[in-house]
């Protein structure tokens, strides 16, 4: 058999390469776009389309229906609508297996984005005359930068995807407030780094996952709901400083079950402790398995506040502590009961990370208070820039006291560098990375 | 003789069936005969019977007594069994001048040849420039393969019931495929080139299976592929569509 090092796939007409990628399972087909530039290429084929703001549900809709999902390179996976007062305004709509979205809005001059408010319905029958019968049913939703001269038009598109199960917002500028009107399917919320949202206001029944990065806005909920996976990156503080435990109350109830958290130091100690420690331990977060702890570290670490904290979750598998610097921190003087609670020890407790810990010397008065409170043997890794990982090993010392005749063994403990298969000890918290 | 040949043929037919017409013919002493409307215009009694639609679609009745009619009817099987026996031939030139005969109707798994010889103009022979005769025979092989097994008389039981794994003609197209990078791709294009949906389908997805479970840097090597991306575009590529694979 010759030797053959000529690269004989690329050279393939496109439509043989993409009858080729029709045979690849649909979640692992758009991962050949990472191969090289060309193979790229085949996946970057963007229809554009200009036309009115009313006519943009139309056009959405026949991008949709057209996908062929079986056969991904058949038909451009993107559309560029053009639209709005001198087609100035873009909309970028790009398909992904799994029924999923991603529509990113644009307009052509830098301007200032204006503030505006935005009621988004999700459980309206189809607005349109046109039955929906788009075969492709978006079930996840991407929406990046809607402003206020598209807020209209994304609303009317949005409001046609029934079957509309997880909706992200990012990156939205001047938005204010968000009102988000859902039907009974939509189970996960995603808010990420929206600025100027002051306020947000959900009406849903099964929420099961929300996550929030940005500053705490004014939440609002209609009815009650139990989340199992709540990230509340609040690490750049509230947006209106009189912001009291008694307003974060309703929210706190809805995180009370969570198996995944995401908290903030400054959330605790502000808005959840004044709340429960009356009730000297017996508010238990009961289902937490997975917590990311956001702290901030001004004069000296001080972990009282997350003891405290971990007292409240019995079933705590995998703790991960992050020192953000720059995260909001307040100068509160806090008192935590010094009393045993029912359950003071973490029986769970299997992985502990701590990221960013700039003082060695706290990293490891933590470590070893964490590894006293737990039951079983952890493991505990820590890292500073994200790529140097040390895990923490006990060390026998052998110290002969004077006075006495027995020998006392002292367990000191110190971090030592990983030099081994770090992919076992890259553990990550769900929420870190998004 | 004749009966076998009666077995053959009709059931061959009772393939292609589920399409082609039927008359029944009804002998004097009031037995019937099941028979396709091409057999039965062997006749250009009946031909004209039916041409002229003085029947109704259940019997004709002949002055024939049963024993004729079915030797009859055995007759005009073998006839049409004759007369397979002399199919056509069209020649099959490679881009490097060798010259192969194949019958017209294995061919014609081919639609370009299709067209050439639909469209007449495949006098001599049919000149193939992008094929070369390695690949030609290995397409050929692969034509009459296909062409045979749906010929076959296969018992319709087992048609419906049989799982593609231990179906024959799949583990044929297995060891088919099982050839180095260069032929695998000679095959492709030429199954392009040559509009045979069969084979095109069959190779496209053994090198998609080769992809299968790989990871990119894993295809990378497997196909010589070269990464022209530098570290910052493919990172920013891998960021722009995270989202695709939450």
């Amino acid at each position: 058999m010759e030797e053959n090092t000529l690269d004989l796939l690329s050279s393939l007409p496109d439509e043989i390469l993409g009858r080729i990628i029709s045979f690849l399972p649909s979640e692992s087909a758009l991962q050949t776009s990472f191969l090289s530039t060309r193979w790229a290429s085949l996946w970057n084929t963007v229809l554009v389309q200009h036309g009115t703001t009313e006519a943009a549900v139309t056009a959405i809709s026949e991008f949709l229906t057209h996908f062929d999902e079986l056969n991904p390179l058949r038909q451009p996976r993107r559309l560029q609508y053009h639209f709005g007062k001198g087609s100035a305004n873009i909309l970028l709509a790009t398909i992904a297996a799994n029924n999923k979205l991603h529509m990113e809005l644009s307009t052509g001059k830098q301007e200032f984005q204006k503030q505006f408010d935005w009621q988004l319905g999700l459980n309206h029958q189809s607005l349109t005359d046109q039955p929906s019968s788009s075969s492709f049913f978006v079930k996840t939703l991407f929406l990046k930068s809607v402003g206020f001269q598209s807020k209209e038009a994304v609303s009317s598109i949005v409001s046609n995807f029934q079957f509309l199960e997880s909706l992200k917002i990012i990156e939205c500028n001047g938005l204010q407030t968000l009102e988000i009107d859902s039907s009974p399917r939509l189970k996960s919320l995603t808010i990420f780094d929206c600025p100027q949202l002051k306020s947000l206001f959900i009406r849903s029944l099964k929420l099961r996952s929300f996550r929030y990065r940005g500053l705490l806005p004014r939440l609002l909920t209609e009815n009650h709901f139990n989340l199992k996976d709540a990230m509340l990156d609040f690490r750049q503080g509230p947006c209106d400083n009189s912001f009291g435990s008694n307003d974060f109350d309703p929210s706190l109830l809805t995180i009370k079950n969570a198996e995944i958290l995401t908290l903030c130091k400054w959330t605790f100690e502000k808005l959840i402790w004044p709340s429960i420690s009356y009730l000297h331990g017996n508010f238990q977060f009961y289902r937490l398995k997975e917590l990311w702890w956001i702290d901030n570290s001004s004069e000296g670490y001080n972990s009282d506040a997350l003891i405290s904290f971990l007292k409240l979750c019995p079933a705590l598998e995998q703790l991960f502590v992050t020192v953000d610097t720059k995260s909001y921190s307040m100068p509160i003087t806090t008192t935590y009961s010094k009393k045993v609670a029912r359950h003071s020890k973490l029986e769970h407790l299997k992985v502990v990370k701590l990221v960013g810990f700039t003082n060695e010397e706290d990293e490891l008065l933590l470590a070893v208070h964490l590894t006293k409170l737990a039951v079983k043997e952890l493991l505990i890794i820590a890292t500073a820039d994200g790529i140097c990982l040390r895990s923490l090993v006990k060390v026998h010392l052998y110290q002969p006291k004077l006075n006495q005749t027995h020998v006392k063994y002292t367990h000191n403990y110190k971090f030592v560098e990983e030099n081994g298969d770090i992919n076992e000890l890259c553990v990550n918290h769900a929420h870190m990375g998004l | 003789m004749a009966s076998s040949s009666t077995s053959v043929v009709v059931s061959n037919k009772e393939k292609e069936n589920k399409n082609t017409k039927k008359v029944t013919l009804k002998s004097s002493d009031g037995e019937s005969f099941e028979v396709d409307e091409s057999v039965a215009m062997e006749s250009q009694t009946i031909k004209h019977i039916i041409e002229d639609g003085h029947y109704s679609s259940l019997a004709l009745s002949l002055s024939v007594k049963t024993t004729m009619a079915s030797s009859s009817t055995s007759v005009v099987v073998s006839n049409k069994e004759k007369e397979n026996k002399n199919t056509k031939k069209v020649t099959l030139k490679s881009s490097d001048g060798e010259s192969f005969e194949v019958d017209e109707s294995v061919a014609m798994e081919s639609q370009t040849i299709k067209h050439i010889i639909e469209d007449g103009c495949a006098n001599n022979e049919i000149p193939l420039p992008n094929v070369t005769s390695g690949i030609l025979s290995r397409v050929i092989e692969y034509c009459k393969k296909h062409k045979e097994a749906a010929g076959e008389s296969e018992p319709s039981v087992t048609s419906y019931t049989s799982n593609s794994t231990t179906n024959p003609l799949t583990e044929w197209d297995t060891e088919f495929v099982k050839v180095d990078q260069n032929t695998l791709f000679d095959l492709i294009l030429a199954a392009n080139y040559l509009d045979i949906k069969g084979l095109l389908d069959l190779t496209c997805k053994t090198v998609a299976d080769m992809m299968k479970g790989k990871t990119p840097q894993e295809i990378r090597e497997t196909f010589h592929i070269k990464n022209d991306y530098t570290p910052e575009e493919e990172a920013e590529v891998r960021k722009e569509n995270q989202w695709a694979f939450e």
